[in-house]
């Protein structure tokens, strides 16, 4: 909308008769035409106006029957991000306090094994060097009886310690597969603001839209392409894999405890 | 059972797959192989070899329950048992897993103890 005004012929009559009258000098006739001419400018930009604000009505009314947006408010979608990644620094931290515990209690144990190992290679240097005595040899006999049952104990519990240390690395892949649930859900959200830009941009410079995808991490085809499957989308997302259970976002009815109940079920299946 | 089967494990994330490996490495299976999702499974499986396969449900690419699928589905691989270790339990999933045929279904996160019962119980039915 150049200026919001609209260049017809009873535009352009005006205007000529405007110049043939400020020629002829008739003031009262240059100020009539003016104030006619200024009120056409104005009533085509309320018209525009009008339009826009119907168009930006319209497009809010879409937004809010977009099942996906409606979903995120009634599920609670952003909630729910925030319980994930709250859940996701719960599970890191378990992670750091299991493997720093089971470092500290491995760290003894080793201490024991290197002082003990120290020990009796001296002794085992004096015996080799024939400086050691036959009652001083029973006596390393013995001590070494001893190390030697204690350094098998201290290393079997040194590898449970290790055992330990290895399992609780799985938060990677449980904290990983909660995480990209939340950026799913952010790339949904990206998308919806785009639509609704698009939506709202007949007013806006149309190059305005290929800058703000460029931005987006979402490209156009990508968009286009999510656009025209939003359908199957929305159904895929419902049937779609619940992850790892996120403690206060589960449903209790369908989901299982844990690996004892799943195992009833299958026995119950005739596992 | 024999010690020497080879396993195939299937995880998208490397932690997990290192995980199971080193556990059948503590209970004696040494010969594995890894795949990082369904698709990359496939042709590992079709190269044959294989004696068991051990695969997570939520992959990119094609997800665990297809690989089942489809492992029972052919006939050169059918008779595989397959164990599932995953994140999924639904009670609804574990029903299609059983349907498709599944022989064992550990949740994450889970213990050296529960990987041990389920690989016992598998071959204790085989051998049976």
């Amino acid at each position: 909308m150049s200026e919001g005004i609209v260049i017809d012929e009873a535009f352009i009559k005006r205007a000529k008769e405007l110049v043939a009258n400020a020629e002829s000098g008739k003031d009262e006739e240059v100020k009539l035409i003016l104030d006619e001419l200024v009120t056409m400018k104005e009533t085509s930009l309320f018209r525009e106006l009008g339009k826009l604000t119907r168009d930006v009505h319209e497009t809010f009314k879409a937004f809010r029957t977009d099942s996906r947006i409606t979903e995120l408010a009634d599920d609670g979608g952003m909630a729910d991000a925030k319980e994930r990644l709250h859940y996701v620094i719960t599970m890191t931290q378990q992670a750091a306090d299991t493997t720093m515990e089971q470092i500290e209690s491995a760290i003894p144990l080793c201490e024991s094994i290197t002082v003990g190992t120290s020990e009796l290679l001296s002794s085992w240097e004096r015996f080799t060097q024939k400086e050691m005595g036959v009652e001083e040899f029973r006596q390393l006999s013995k001590t070494l009886k001893v190390f030697l049952e204690s350094a098998n104990n201290d290393s079997k519990a040194l590898m449970s310690h290790l055992n330990e240390i290895m399992m609780s690395q799985s938060y990677q892949d449980l904290t990983g597969q909660i995480i990209y649930k939340v950026i799913k859900l952010v790339e949904d959200i990206e998308e919806d603001l785009i639509n609704l830009i698009k939506l709202s941009s007949k007013h806006i410079e149309q190059d305005v839209i290929p800058d703000l995808l460029a931005e987006s991490s979402l490209d156009k085809s990508t968009l286009e392409k999510k656009k025209s499957s939003s359908e199957t989308d929305n159904k895929k997302h419902k049937s779609s894999l619940d992850g790892p259970v996120v403690p206060g976002l589960i449903d209790e009815a369908e989901t299982l405890a844990g690996q004892d109940e799943v195992d009833d079920l299958l026995s119950s299946l005739g596992f | 059972m024999n010690k020497d089967m080879k396993i195939l494990i299937v995880d998208d994330f490397s932690t997990m797959r290192r995980i199971i490996k080193n556990l059948l490495r503590d209970l004696g299976f040494t010969n594995t192989v890894e795949a990082d999702d369904g698709t990359t499974a496939l042709p590992i499986l079709n190269a044959g070899g294989i004696d068991f396969l051990v695969t997570d449900w939520n992959m990119p690419g094609m997800q665990g329950i297809d690989l089942l699928k489809h492992v029972r589905a052919d006939d050169k691989l059918s008779s595989m048992p397959v164990l599932m270790v995953t994140a999924e339990q639904k009670r609804e999933q574990i029903i299609e897993a059983a349907q498709a045929g599944v022989n064992g279904y550990i949740v994450k996160p889970f213990t050296a103890a529960t990987l041990k019962e389920k690989i016992d119980k598998i071959f204790e039915r085989i051998d049976s």
